[in-house]
């Protein structure tokens, strides 16, 4: 069967109902997708049987997931606004750990009945990174939002992977504290030819 | 904010000029194609209901209290009340002196007395009942009906009260099997779908269908007194 299924393929060629489902695996797991309301569907092997994805749209900004779709980087933050400052506050510090967790975003459409043609085709998976939150100032009748963003990496790159500017011994021990391959680099610099060493 | 056990607007009282009732989605294009119209993509699911009660005309001294009460209720749009759509005039109700008339009013005791100040028991003329429990967010429902006057046909708003996400609205744009007569057992296909399961036996709800609305947040109810006390106010609801 292909990855994603042909009466899929088929529905999105045309005017169609797409729904958009993350799922970030915190202890319980956060399941939301970009809909309107709640909707029981589950991504297979990833949730268990009778999971609910609850209806974020109207919380949750989409741009950022065409960056995420086409690859061009390697991560993206997905955001929500509309909240106020002080229950942004308490969200942030009563968010459950999620350094770490997998997050998976998936598609698939819906019929005419409103009911999903197929399980969660997931398309992406990332890594949960770091929460960020932002309150902007605003003038005059403008309505104040806060935003807060989930930092999610794909691969590797999680921003809490140091990166050494200096190939010194002190940085180099800070990694591996036994590891004298730096030792000697404050020997070598510009227009010195440093000997050989000879253990 | 809790959802079931609300208050509910009470419009006649309010005397809108124009109620608009709509679901709001949202659709995403993919940019303008050569043809010039894109293709639709829904991600909404359905869409959630507004409401608006335009110009709503306040002349007494409790009309003016009772806006003072939305206002301060619903400010800021945390929390919620009944927000009912009149379809007195055009719902499968029976007609009453010439009038369709979603309730009977004035129903005396048994014995043929009334209250002690006149007034009697009023009750709903069209009743419906879910014949099958359908799950959170089905599209398809059927119901049992008594006491129409037409048939089930084109489209009519009805509303469900639902255990924990109490009053609902829905439509429906196809009717999938009717009965011969006009009453009876219909399959219907409904918009927007199921906001929470159905047992079967739950009451179906055509006089006067109501959703759990708040006011959206950019908007906000203002305490108006003009002079000579006649103001005219426009309301606004999305669903909770």
């Amino acid at each position: 069967m292909d990855w994603v299924p042909s009466n899929v393929v088929d529905a999105l060629a045309l005017s169609h109902q797409l729904g958009i489902f993350t799922h970030i695996a915190t202890v319980p797991p956060l399941r939301v997708w970009f809909g309107v309301e709640d909707i029981p569907i589950t991504i297979e092997s990833v949730d268990e049987g009778g999971a609910i994805y609850q209806g974020g749209g109207r919380l949750i900004g989409l741009p950022t997931l065409e960056v995420l779709v086409n690859g061009t980087a390697d991560a993206v933050e997905f955001t929500m606004s509309g909240i106020d400052p002080a229950t942004g506050a308490a969200l942030i510090s009563s968010i459950p750990p999620v350094r770490g967790a997998d997050v998976y975003v998936g598609i698939t459409t819906l019929d005419d009945y409103y009911q999903p043609m197929s399980h969660i085709i997931p398309l992406w998976r990332g890594t949960a990174s770091h929460t960020t939150e932002a309150s902007p100032t605003v003038v005059g009748q403008q309505n104040r939002t806060t935003t807060l963003g989930l930092s999610i990496a794909s691969g590797g790159e999680t921003r809490s992977r140091p990166s050494r500017s200096l190939w010194s011994a002190a940085q180099q021990k800070a990694l591996s504290p036994t590891d004298r391959f730096c030792d000697n680099t404050s020997r070598m610099a510009r227009m010195v030819q440093p000997v050989w060493p000879n253990y | 904010m809790a959802l079931i056990g609300l208050p509910t607007v009470f419009i006649d009282f309010l005397a809108p000029e124009k109620v608009q009732v709509d679901p709001k989605g949202g659709a995403q294009e993919g940019g303008r194609p050569l043809v010039g119209e894109p293709a639709a993509a829904d991600i909404s699911g359905g869409g959630f209901l507004t409401a608006s009660y335009d110009g709503c005309k306040i002349t007494t001294e409790e009309q003016h209290e009772y806006v003072n009460l939305l206002g301060a209720r619903l400010n800021f749009g945390f929390r919620n009340i009944n927000v009912p759509i009149p379809t007195d005039w055009w719902g499968p109700f029976p007609k009453i002196g010439g009038i369709r008339a979603p309730y009977v009013t004035n129903i005396p005791h048994s014995d043929g007395s009334t209250f002690s100040d006149g007034a009697g028991y009023s009750q709903a003329t069209v009743s419906g009942e879910v014949t099958s429990s359908a799950a959170l967010r089905a599209g398809v429902i059927t119901l049992t009906t008594t006491g129409m006057d037409r048939r089930l046909r084109h489209s009519d708003w009805f509303s469900i009260y639902h255990p924990t996400k109490g009053w609902r609205a829905y439509r429906y744009w196809e009717v999938i099997s009717a009965p011969s007569g006009t009453n009876g057992s219909y399959t219907l296909a409904i918009s927007p779908p199921l906001r929470e399961a159905v047992t079967a036996g739950t009451r179906v709800e055509f006089a006067r269908p109501r959703f759990v609305g708040r006011f959206p947040s950019d908007f906000t109810l203002p305490s108006i007194t003009e002079a000579f006390f006649v103001t005219k106010q426009d309301i606004r609801f999305v669903e909770a």
